[in-house]
């Protein structure tokens, strides 16, 4: 069942009863209107997706938040629904480029995060224009004389920003910021600028120099924080484009992707993907601590799932040591990979650690898990699956529907490479992927491995 | 001095015919005319003296003749060149031509006498409208005698006129034949029963009762041959209600006509009125017989998607009307968003609406208002004089939605009840149809209740206590889906309880005092997981006193204080407020979110003040109002002023210009999370109009209205500190159209037509339509008695889709898990139009006088049109499909009305 996302499109409810009303029609759904079977469902890799970014820090692969003096990168992890992320290098007609930013978040209690920057940026320009800024102290005759501060000036800033950041196949373009007002000519800012930015807690982006690198091709950023660094949770926001050119305008969301047709004699049979994302990166305050969620110890195993079985029997499942060719060519041979057949659906099961975390902040509390699943072919169950701190047993079963049987130009397909993903996030910015594969046999099954395990 | 003079016209209906049958032209036997009509409001009224017939013979042998009758008595003024010549009164004999719709087709002086009278009654002759004369029940043509008298009575002296009281006249008709039932006993009683009066009607059918302290007054019709009535009819200050009442010669009372009334008024002091009496309230299809719902169906009124119990006026946010029951704001009218409304039906007298340019007694409110009035509860007094008395009158009424019960009788001589109660019965069934994967902890129950007890304490005073309340709740445990955050409970629960006390006191004979105390807990809750959690709680404290004087016959003052308090405490989990508009947020995140809560103490009070000045035919209201908010500390001020001008008797023009401000509702003016420095938020209305009555029945009125919206509530650029900031602007301009058929005969309806233009502008956005702009509004609704107690109804409505933004693209929150939606530009497209036909059908058993049986099927939506309420998109948005409101939607009640 897919949940609906609603727009009932009346704008001006009021707050709270607004709630109230999408509670109703949403009851209303669930009575009369039931589950949108015609969408595509979130679990299924149709397209080029990002499915999360992980905060790496040099010399403590485990921490999630960061802390001032760190070093380190974030590495977006991407699923494609022909081949393993990972892989990008094995299809050099693959052109995935990225741009990213990295800047100060802003704290403004919105669920879009923004840089604070370009929020200050903004308050600054308006403050100006309105002749509001500056005090008695330092202030003409007058009042302050207007100063405008042009859209090019603002997109220079914007660009100032932005330049920090990137990762595409034309190399790295590396800049650097530490405040957006240095593209404002300083014969326009008055004396008096000091008193009246202090008045609006002018923040200096310390997100500098925002080194890039790339690792294997995946989009990455790597950012180091002062030591003295005091502030905010950083913010990285940036776009992911297959098949197109990222650029950076002057609006909400500030990304996109640029496709010149005709440039491309494929793009014709390709579709672009634009992946605008966001990510909060935690720093360490008054002792809190976050650390990444694992799956290293969690057994996944997998079962045949029918009527007449009673009780699943499970077997393990464990990573793909190599690239399984997409028509799981030599699968028979190793024993890395499942093979199953069309006959039965499966249901995957993850066993994962029973003693989570506990939240540094609440030591008697420990962390939500939110359990991702996706799968290249067929439809899982469910993308989501949520463990509160009540949950003991952190176990997911999920069903697998492989659907109907692949065909290529009318013929059968003999065998069908599937790659899983599967996440964790522990709502906080600890985060976690692993990644499973099999092979779906039609017609002559190669034998596979046939270890049980409960 | 002619204003000193209160000038008097007598009229009576000289005779008859002059045709012959060859002609087509009624001979009709003369008769005495006792019509009487046009006095101004509380004018002891003058029995019209009758004149002997001077027509030839009536022919022995001609089929059953009814002589035609006066229905609407215009006043000529008298000549001035009379009053110059010292001449004090004059009768004009006339001849007039009344063709078989009631009009004159032509009239002349038959005996002139000079001085002016001949051209003055000449000239308002023709403005006169005659019940016409009939042969065997067929209206015909004919031709009459008339004689209109001119007298002057001597100078009134100015002595203290009070409230004046009200008139209550009117007719009694055989609904076959449409001529007027002598003999007919007319009783009258108001709720305590302290008041009790006995007429019979004159030959024409007539009856008039003067000197009426304003009342709403239980009326029982009885003919000693064709059977009774109960009816009930309120009597306003300074106002003629007059009634036409249809009895059908049977054995029994006919159960097929409307008994309704038809109500001649001064022009409201409000620009445009819209009022929907008692006796259609519950018999409009698609309502389900709830009373409130048939606001609707009027001229001005939008459609919330999903139907979903908001009140749209005049291209206003829901937040900015306003209902008021009994003179007190109610925050909720509706169960769930709109199944049905807090109160029962049968506990209503009247609900009226003011769609813009209302009185100074409403305030804090910049859209519409609906004033919901009770009905008085009927004592065994009102039947004294029949052969039903009755101690306890009940309705029971039972349909897949819900039961009630409805009990109103006397207590005592002086003191009467009335108390409903309603309780869902949804959750009976609903667990059977949920999804499997929704688990319920509570079902959708809601109940509702009113009490009332009515006291007569002295010639000067009545009582009334009130008890009434609502309850909504429901709580659901929801499926693991798409989003992991709209996983868990689902709960909702919205609750009042109030106790309302009036006072209404005559202090002098030019002095009165309606004084109404309310007080009660309110709580209000929703909560979606640990994503969204707001609850209020508080006791609200209501109060508006009034006084209304009589300076002169043509000034009347009214002052009055209205108060509100709310003490509570609120608090709050959740994304940060934001400005509610057709941008999707996309799915819930606790990214971001917020919490706040505390104690609050809001005090609004209010102060206004109007004067009503009468220079007939010219009608001038000047107001003012001022309001203070304690939670922003500001004050307001709200000049306004209507005027009406009658052309002639029933058309009228209208006009009228104000300011109305609110204030900043939460979660906007809250510190912490919103900003708690707003100013009020102001809105100038301009409408002009008019109205016309066709007919006894038929009304129609226009308007052309606009409104600039200025210091609106808009968002702070890229939702910095403060948030929230007095910058918006607005403007609303439309055309309204809305005719209503009053009950004649067995068919009743309304049709009303809104084409509107509602924009908003802000800094971000700059010029845009806004979120409920509805273009075009169409609403047919009507109500015909088949016989044999068989009823059809249906309602049509066609209201252009509401705009939407487009979505044109989605951002991924790494962190979530989820997409966001990004918007294009605002309120570019719009949803396809709304339709809908809804039907009615019910059958009604009476079983002797004491009880009767209705089975009712109210069918929603009869054609199941797939109407476009929304849209859903799929996880990243790039999908999108429409989500369809109510499908054909039958709904099955039983209801049982006795009188024991």
């Amino acid at each position: 069942m897919n949940t609906r996302r609603m727009d009932f499109s009346d704008g001006a409810r009021g707050w709270a009863r607004g709630w109230a009303r999408h509670a109703l029609p949403l009851l209303g759904l669930l009575v009369l209107g039931g589950c949108a079977d015609e969408f595509l469902t979130g679990a299924s890799i149709t397209r080029m997706r990002l499915l999360g970014g992980k905060v790496i820090i040099d010399g403590d692969p485990d921490r999630a938040w960061v802390r001032p003096g760190d070093e380190g990168r974030v590495e977006l992890k991407l699923a494609f629904p022909d081949r393993e992320a990972t892989d990008m290098r094995a299809d050099p007609t693959r052109d995935v480029r990225s741009m990213i930013l990295s800047c100060t978040k802003a704290d403004i209690g919105a669920d879009q995060a923004q840089c604070a920057e370009v929020l200050e940026l903004f308050k600054l320009a308006a403050l100006y224009q309105s002749g509001q800024l500056g005090d008695d102290a330092g202030m003409p005759a007058g009042g302050p004389p207007p100063i405008e501060i042009t859209e090019e000036q603002i997109d220079a800033t914007f660009e100032a920003l932005a330049r920090g950041v990137g990762c595409d196949d034309r190399g790295m373009v590396v800049g650097e910021v530490d405040d957006p007002t240095d593209d404002i000519p300083d014969d326009d800012i008055p004396d008096y600028f000091g008193n009246a930015a202090a008045g609006i807690r002018f923040v200096r982006s310390t997100a500098q120099p925002a080194n890039l690198g790339c690792v294997d091709r995946l989009p990455t950023t790597a950012f180091s924080l002062a030591p003295d660094y005091i502030g905010r949770d950083r913010l990285v926001q940036g776009v992911i484009c297959e098949y197109g050119e990222p650029v950076f305008q002057l609006e909400a969301p500030f990304f996109s992707c640029r496709y010149e047709v005709g440039s491309d004699p494929l793009l014709p049979n390709r579709k672009p993907v634009a992946e605008i994302f966001q990510l909060s990166i935690g720093v360490e305050r008054d002792g809190a601590t976050n650390a990444h969620p694992k799956f290293a110890d969690a057994p996944f195993a997998i079962a045949d799932n029918n009527d007449s079985v009673v009780t699943p029997i499970f077997e393990p499942w464990s990573a793909p040591t190599a690239v399984l060719p997409t028509d799981c060519e030599g699968a028979s041979a190793r024993d890395d990979v499942l093979v199953k057949n069309f006959e039965d659906k499966s249901v995957v099961r993850i066993t994962l650690e029973a003693m989570r975390e506990l939240r540094s902040t609440d030591p008697d509390v420990r962390e939500v898990y939110q359990v991702e699943a996706f799968s290249t072919f067929g439809e899982l169950e469910r993308q989501f699956s949520i463990f509160d701190d009540l949950d003991a047993t952190p176990v997911i079963e999920l069903e697998w529907d492989h659907g109907k049987r692949p065909r290529l130009n009318g013929e059968l397909v003999g065998g069908k490479r599937v790659d899983f993903h599967f996440l964790i996030r522990d709502g906080r910015g600890g985060f976690a992927y692993e990644t499973r594969t099999l092979c779906l046999c039609a017609g002559a099954c190669p034998t596979a491995p046939t270890t049980p395990a409960q | 001095m002619l204003q000193r003079r209160l000038l008097v016209s007598r009229l009576a209906l000289l005779s008859s015919l002059v045709l012959g049958a060859t002609t087509g032209l009624a001979q009709t036997p003369a008769g005495p005319d006792t019509s009487v009509g046009g006095v101004a409001p509380g004018v002891p009224v003058a029995p019209a003296a009758p004149v002997a017939p001077t027509g030839a013979p009536a022919q022995p042998a001609a089929p059953r003749l009814v002589p035609p009758s006066v229905f609407q008595f215009v006043e000529a003024p008298f000549p001035q060149a009379a009053l110059d010549a010292g001449v004090e009164g004059a009768s004009v004999e006339l001849e007039v031509l009344i063709d078989p719709d009631g009009f004159v087709a032509e009239a002349k002086v038959v005996t002139p006498v000079g001085n002016g009278f001949d051209e003055a009654a000449l000239d308002v002759i023709r403005r006169f409208m005659f019940n016409p004369a009939s042969r065997d029940g067929e209206p015909i043509p004919a031709r009459i005698r008339y004689s209109y008298i001119f007298e002057f009575r001597a100078p009134v002296v100015a002595e203290p006129e009070g409230p004046v009281p009200g008139v209550l006249e009117g007719q009694v008709l055989n609904t076959e034949t449409n001529a007027g039932l002598p003999n007919t006993e007319i009783v009258i009683s108001n709720p305590t029963g302290s008041l009790s009066r006995r007429a019979v009607t004159d030959a024409e059918g007539k009856f008039s009762f003067a000197d009426l302290p304003p009342d709403t007054y239980s009326v029982r019709v009885f003919n000693e041959e064709i059977g009774d009535q109960d009816h009930s009819e309120e009597v306003r200050e300074s106002e003629v209600t007059g009634v036409v009442y249809r009895l059908r010669p049977q054995a029994a009372p006919d159960p097929n006509a409307y008994s309704a009334t038809a109500r001649i008024r001064p022009p409201p002091r409000e620009v445009t009125r819209r009022t929907i009496e008692r006796e259609q309230l519950t018999r409009i299809a698609g309502t389900r017989g709830d009373a409130l719902r048939t606001v609707e169906l009027l001229a001005g009124v939008g459609r919330p998607p999903f139907g979903a119990g908001a009140i749209i006026v005049r291209g206003s946010s829901p937040q900015d009307s306003q209902a008021f029951f009994e003179g007190l704001p109610v925050q909720q009218i509706y169960h769930f968003g709109g199944l049905t409304s807090f109160i029962n039906s049968n506990f209503l007298q009247r609900i009226e609406f003011y769609p813009g340019n209302f009185g100074s007694q409403y305030g804090r409110k910049r859209g519409g208002v609906i004033e919901v009035s009770a009905a008085g509860p009927r004592t065994s007094h009102a039947h004294g004089a029949a052969t039903h008395d009755y101690n306890l009158h009940s309705i029971l009424d039972a349909n897949l939605i819900d039961i009630s019960a409805f009990a109103e009788g006397p207590i005592t001589e002086d003191v009467a009840f009335m108390g409903a109660a309603r309780r869902s019965i949804v959750d009976a069934y609903l667990g059977d149809v949920l999804p499997s994967d929704v688990r319920p902890i509570a079902l959708p129950v809601y109940y509702d209740y009113q009490a009332m007890v009515t006291a007569k304490v002295s010639e000067r005073d009545n009582l009334r206590l009130m008890a009434f309340g609502s309850r909504d709740s429901f709580a659901l445990v929801l499926p693991e889906g798409e989003n992991p955050k709209t996983q868990g409970n689902l709960d909702l629960v919205s609750a009042f309880h109030r106790v309302h006390f009036t006072w209404s006191r005559r202090i002098s004979d030019s002095v009165d005092q309606d004084i109404n105390l309310a007080m009660g807990p309110l709580e209000f809750g929703v909560g979606l997981g640990n994503l969204f959690k707001f609850n209020l709680s508080g006791n609200q404290m209501l109060g508006r006193a009034e006084w209304r004087a009589r300076l002169s016959p043509k000034v009347r003052l009214i002052g009055g204080l209205d108060y509100q308090q709310f003490p509570g405490r609120f608090s709050y989990i959740g994304p940060a407020p934001r400005i509610q508009d057709s941008r999707n947020q996309g799915p819930p995140t606790d990214e971001g979110n917020v919490e706040s809560g505390y104690d609050f103490n809001t005090i609004y009070p209010g102060f206004y003040l109007e004067s009503d000045l009468n220079f007939d035919p010219l009608r001038i209201v000047l107001s003012t109002r001022s309001d203070y908010y304690s939670d922003i500390h500001e004050w307001s001020f709200d000049p306004r002023a209507v005027a009406h001008y009658t052309i002639e008797e029933g058309t009228s023009i209208k006009a009228g210009l104000g300011i109305f401000s609110q204030p900043p509702q939460p979660p906007f003016n809250l510190r912490d999370i919103g900003n708690d420095d707003l100013n009020p938020m102001r809105t100038v209305h301009a409408t002009i109009g008019a109205e016309r009555s066709f007919t006894e029945s038929l009304n129609v009125q226009a308007d052309v209205y606009y409104k600039h919206i200025f210091d609106d509530v808009v968002a702070a650029p890229l939702g910095a500190t403060p948030f929230f900031v007095n910058q918006g602007e607005g403007r609303i301009y439309g055309l309204e159209l809305q005719a209503t058929l009053q009950p004649v005969g067995r068919i009743f309806g309304y049709a009303s037509y809104t084409l509107s233009r509602s924009e908003r502008y802000n800094e971000q956005d700059g010029w845009s339509v806004f979120d409920f702009d509805q273009t075009h509004i169409l609403t047919v609704a009507t109500s015909y008695r088949l016989g044999r107690g068989w009823e059809l109804g249906g309602t049509f409505r066609y209201v252009t889709g509401n705009p939407n933004t487009p979505i044109v693209g989605s951002t991924f929150n790494t962190n979530t898990g989820l997409y966001s939606p990004v918007s294009g530009q605002l309120n570019t497209i719009r949803s396809s139009a709304f339709h809908r036909l809804d039907v009615r059908i019910a059958k009604e058993w009476q079983f002797g006088h004491d009880a009767n049986l209705t089975l009712y099927l109210d069918i929603q939506n009869v054609y199941n049109r797939a109407n476009q309420e929304g849209l859903s998109y799929n996880y990243d948005y790039t999908q999108r499909q429409v989500v369809s409101g109510l499908p054909i939607f039958p709904s099955l009640g039983l209801k049982l009305d006795t009188n024991l």
